[in-house]
């Protein structure tokens, strides 16, 4: 049987590959989507400190590794059975909100809207951000920038690192926001609502 | 002067590290004007058909990401050193394991079993594990072999140059662009950060004193101001190599390592070790057992991103014996 193969699958996190398998006449006789990959988080997590998983899983993805860390700190939460304080938890929500925007930015941006904007039959060596940002124009190509960038410098702030944070802890945040970090979060909020 | 011609890639990586050349902002404006990018899976649709038919060297450098787990790893490892002149180990697990070393205290048995069976979360009745080859109706499919033991990129093919860092900092991704459009590339052999420690960076003061309990990192509110270390919580910042400006530290946290060992220094572990037991305020045999006792997970801990740069590699394996 012929088949066509794409390998690798571009513009997501992670690895994956594609066989389609086409009958005599061309028709599409079956198609298996294949992940290559396997790095056992499972297993390596297993004899690890439950207070350093919010640290580990974060490396399950690095494209939303907030998502990972706020969910392993709930997990630590729940092992020691303790309530954050309600700072903590508007700290972790803030941290989310922000963790959100980048990762949305970043997938519709970089990975998904080269698809609409160029086109699924644009020239697959254009059909990237870059190529997007040449039809776009720069201008709006930089506001995206710096609206992801916000995103990631509000989780900087908070999280020691965008990529990967650290400020989980059982019961709260490693780190309280002062005053003038506030004040810069509300700033970039308020251009992130506009944009 | 002609575009450079560059090429990313992640092996056995979590996407971080693509994330962190993202996060240079508009200087990858900057890097679309001094280089063509040929290869790079998360933003652009080149295939590795397109790699294999370049001639060899045609990539002028390649940003290599992730550790070397699986047999699709190693064989795009050698296809990547292959066509280009300057292969560059870029992060932690390429460089040295990083987290995804951590399953070697482990091996790939028992990481399947499980990851696809035993994991309460799994549905699997039949017990069913991914093959490297099985028989469909339409034919043959492939997957790549899972390694026992998770390699560094330069333990596989020789290497010209080490980024660390889980990701590595925007600012020596911006010098490393830097560096590349004057063509003023250090040595060969070289890591791409500056030669000193997390605590040579850190804010926080030393005012050596010794240690006479450990506790974890949510049984103690630290002192704001003082080191870490000496208020009893493990810091791996001495056995560090310096480029973050102590990142975790600034955001209440101790260091975990993963920037991997300072210039000279072969084994992180066996670094920290010392560090650490130099600091014991202890007066007897038994006072040191009780404080190493209460260390949790010292070799995950001291080993967290090194594992398989580390003279250990991995955890050995009795052989098996007859019961
Ligand atoms: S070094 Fe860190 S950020 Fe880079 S691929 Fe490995 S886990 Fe991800
Ligand atoms: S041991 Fe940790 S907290 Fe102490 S000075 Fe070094 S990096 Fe800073
Ligand atoms: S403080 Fe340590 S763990 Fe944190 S980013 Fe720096 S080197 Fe890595």
């Amino acid at each position: 049987m012929n088949k066509i193969t794409i390998d690798p699958i571009t513009r997501l996190e992670g690895h994956g590959k594609i066989e389609i398998f086409l009958t005599q006449d061309g028709d599409v006789a079956n198609a298996y989507l294949q992940v290559p990959e396997l790095r056992g988080f499972e297993k390596f997590c297993q004899g690890r400190p439950v207070e350093e998983m919010p640290r580990i899983t974060t490396r399950i993805c690095g494209v939303c590794p907030g998502a990972h860390h706020i969910a392993s700190t709930k997990a630590t939460d729940a092992v020691y059975q303790v309530e954050p304080t309600p700072t903590a938890k508007k700290i972790r929500d803030l941290f989310y909100c922000a963790h959100m925007i980048h990762s949305h930015a970043a997938h519709f941006y970089v990975l998904a809207a080269p698809d609409f904007v160029l086109g699924p039959t644009s020239n697959p060596k254009e059909r990237n951000i870059l190529g997007l940002i040449a039809k776009l124009g720069t201008e709006i190509g930089l506001e995206v920038i710096k609206h992801r960038a916000f995103a990631q410098e509000i989780q900087a702030v908070i999280g020691g690192k965008a990529t990967h944070p650290v400020c989980g802890l059982p019961g709260g945040m490693s780190k309280a926001i002062i005053e003038e970090e506030r004040k810069d979060f509300e700033e970039k909020a308020k251009s992130l609502v506009d944009f | 002067m002609d575009k450079l011609k560059l090429a990313l890639y992640w092996a056995g990586s979590c996407g971080g590290c693509d994330v962190a050349v993202l996060d240079i902002n508009d200087n990858i404006l900057k890097l679309a004007d001094i280089a063509d990018i040929l290869f790079w899976p998360i933003a652009l649709d080149f295939k590795y058909t397109d790699v294999e038919g370049m001639d060899d060297n045609y990539i002028d450098v390649c940003l290599f990401n992730g550790a070397i787990i699986t047999s699709e790893n190693e064989r795009i490892a050698r296809l990547l050193r292959a066509k280009s002149k300057i292969l560059i180990a870029f992060g932690s697990c390429s460089c040295f394991g990083g987290i995804p070393a951590l399953a070697n205290f482990s091996n790939s048995a028992d990481i399947m079993n499980y990851s696809y069976i035993a994991a309460p979360s799994n549905d699997n009745p039949t017990g069913t594990l991914p093959q490297v080859l099985t028989k469909v109706d339409e034919g043959i499919l492939e997957l790549p072999a899972l390694y026992d033991t998770v390699r560094t990129l330069a333990q596989v093919v020789p290497v010209e140059y080490f980024l660390p860092g889980c990701p590595p900092p925007v600012s020596l991704i911006i010098d490393l662009v830097d560096k590349l459009a004057k063509n003023e590339l250090p040595a060969i052999g070289s890591t791409l950060t500056p030669e000193k420690t997390v605590c040579d960076e850190c804010p926080l003061k030393k005012e050596n004193k010794c240690i006479s309990k450990i506790f974890r990192p949510h049984e103690l509110i630290p002192e704001p101001e003082r080191c870490l270390l000496e208020q009893g919580i493990i810091c791996c910042g001495p056995a560090t190599r310096s480029g973050c400006g102590a990142a975790c530290i600034k955001a209440g946290m101790p260091c975990r390592g993963c920037f991997g060992p300072p210039e000279g220094i072969t084994d992180q572990g066996a670094k920290l070790v010392s560090s650490i037991a130099s600091i014991y305020d202890a007066e007897n045999e038994d006072e040191i057992t009780r404080m190493v006792n209460e260390i949790v997970d010292p070799a995950g801990t001291f080993y967290r991103f090194a594992m398989a740069d580390s003279i250990l590699r991995r955890k050995r394996f009795q052989e098996k014996t007859h019961e």
